[in-house]
C-alpha cells in the first residue's frame, strides 16, 4: 500500500515532468465502504507508477487504461465509476500550468498579466534587459529572464504543461524562438504575425527539415479572431485560444444574437 | 478560499502522521442539483477539530465536520449523503442563490 509521503513524492515527480496523474481509490465494494485507504496511481504517458487496488493485476490494468482516458480529457477532474460491485473514485491531479512568453514588449506585457490572472506560472524572456525588467513587470509572480532567447529557452524545462507564446519584437527573433521550441512537448505553441509572415517562417523551418506534423500544431497567426487591436485585446484573444484548446470549446459566441449578426 | 490541491492534501496527511496524529479527509465525490462546492473539493479535519480546505461552508460544512470527527473517533471510513435544505435561521438569499442540491462525501481516516 502506498503511504501518504510516497503519494506526495509521486505527485511531485510527475508534476516536474509536466505530467498529469490519476489517483484512484475504492469508495465501496459490494455496498460496503472501503476500510483501507487504497490507492492506485497512474501517470500520463507512463502508466501505473504505484499502489494497487488490491483485487488482482488485471483489475489494476483495466483501471489504469480507464484512468489514462480520463487524464486525456482535460475537462475531467473527478469521476466515480462502477466496475461490477466495486465503486472507484478517479481524481485527476494536473500540474500547474506554465506560460512562457517570448518577448517583453507591449503584447508580451499584456499576455503575462492575463496569464497570471488565469493562474498560470508565467515566465517572460527578452534579450533586452529593460524589456524583462521588474519595472515593466511589477507583479512579483512573473518570473523574468533577460538573456539571449535561445539560451533562455534552453534553460527552461518545457513539458506538456508548458504554453509558449512567441511575441518578440520582430519576425527574426520569433523565428529563432520557434526553431528552439518546435520539437519540445509543449501543450501550446503560438506565434504572432500576419498570415504571410508566419507562412514565410514556416517555410524556412520546413526547408531546414522540420517535420510537417510538428509545424501543423503551431498556432500562427496566433489567437482567436475577436477583432483584437490593442495589446490587451490581443492578449485576451491569445489566452482565449489557449483556454479553448485545453477545455474543448469551439470559440463561437454562445448567443444566437451575436452569432447571426 | 481556494481548493486544496492533491499535493497539499497528501503533504498535510504526512505532517499529521509524523506527529502521531490522525487526519480525516472528506471529499465531495458526487453532486446533484445546486451545491455550494464542486466535486473534488476537500475538507481536512484534524484530531483537535481544526479544519483546512472547504466543502462549501455554512451548514453543510458543519455537518461534514461532525461526520469527520465521528469517523476519526471510530477510526473508520464512511460515505455520507447530504441534502442541502434552506437554513431556517438564514433569510432567503435575495440573489436567488439557494442551494437545494444533494452531495455525497467520502470520508477517509489516515
Amino acid at each position: 500500500m502506498m503511504t501518504a509521503p510516497e503519494i506526495s513524492v509521486a505527485i511531485n515527480r510527475a508534476f516536474n515532468k509536466g505530467h498529469s496523474l490519476a489517483i484512484v481509490s475504492i469508495v465501496s465494494q459490494a455496498g460496503a465502504t472501503s476500510e483501507k485507504n487504497t490507492r492506485l496511481l497512474i501517470e500520463e504517458g507512463v502508466g501505473v507508477i504505484g499502489g494497487t487496488l488490491g483485487l488482482n493485476q488485471a483489475f489494476d490494468t483495466s483501471t489504469a487504461e480507464q484512468a489514462l482516458l480520463l487524464i486525456k480529457d482535460e475537462r475531467q477532474e473527478i469521476v466515480t465509476q462502477d466496475f461490477a460491485d466495486t465503486r472507484l473514485l478517479f481524481e485527476i491531479a494536473r500540474p500547474p500550468l506554465e506560460l512562457i512568453v517570448c518577448g517583453g514588449g507591449h503584447v508580451g506585457q499584456a499576455v503575462a498579466q492575463a496569464g497570471v490572472f488565469l493562474g498560470f506560472r508565467v515566465t517572460v524572456i527578452d534579450d533586452r534587459a529593460e524589456f524583462a525588467g521588474r519595472e515593466r513587470f511589477p507583479d512579483e509572480r512573473i518570473n523574468l529572464i533577460s538573456d539571449d532567447f535561445v539560451a533562455a529557452l534552453h534553460s527552461l524545462k518545457i513539458t506538456p504543461a508548458s504554453h509558449l507564446v512567441i511575441v518578440t519584437r520582430g519576425h527574426k527573433h520569433d523565428e529563432i524562438c520557434l526553431r528552439e521550441v518546435i520539437d519540445k512537448p509543449a501543450r501550446y505553441i503560438g506565434m504572432i504575425g500576419s498570415r504571410r509572415r508566419t507562412t514565410t517562417i514556416r517555410a524556412h523551418l520546413k526547408r531546414e527539415g522540420v517535420d510537417d506534423e510538428l509545424m501543423l500544431r503551431v498556432c500562427a497567426p496566433i489567437g482567436l479572431d475577436i477583432g483584437a487591436q490593442t495589446p490587451e485585446e490581443i492578449a485576451i484573444a491569445i489566452l482565449a485560444e489557449i483556454i479553448m484548446i485545453r477545455r474543448g470549446g469551439d470559440g463561437r459566441a454562445k448567443s444566437a444574437f451575436v452569432r447571426e449578426k | 478560499m481556494s481548493l486544496l490541491t492533491q499535493t497539499e492534501v497528501y503533504d498535510e496527511i504526512t505532517k499529521a502522521q509524523t506527529t502521531g496524529n490522525k487526519l480525516a479527509v472528506a471529499t465531495i465525490i458526487t453532486t446533484s442539483g445546486s451545491t455550494p462546492q464542486r466535486t473534488g473539493a476537500k475538507l481536512l479535519v484534524y484530531d483537535d477539530g481544526r479544519m483546512l480546505g472547504t466543502v462549501g461552508g455554512g451548514c453543510v460544512e458543519a455537518d461534514v465536520w461532525a461526520e469527520a470527527r465521528q469517523a476519526l473517533e471510530d477510526n473508520k471510513a464512511r460515505v455520507c449523503h447530504f441534502t442541502l435544505r434552506d437554513n431556517p435561521d438564514v433569510p432567503p438569499d435575495e440573489e436567488g442563490m439557494i442551494c437545494g442540491g444533494e452531495m455525497e462525501v467520502m470520508i477517509e481516516v489516515w
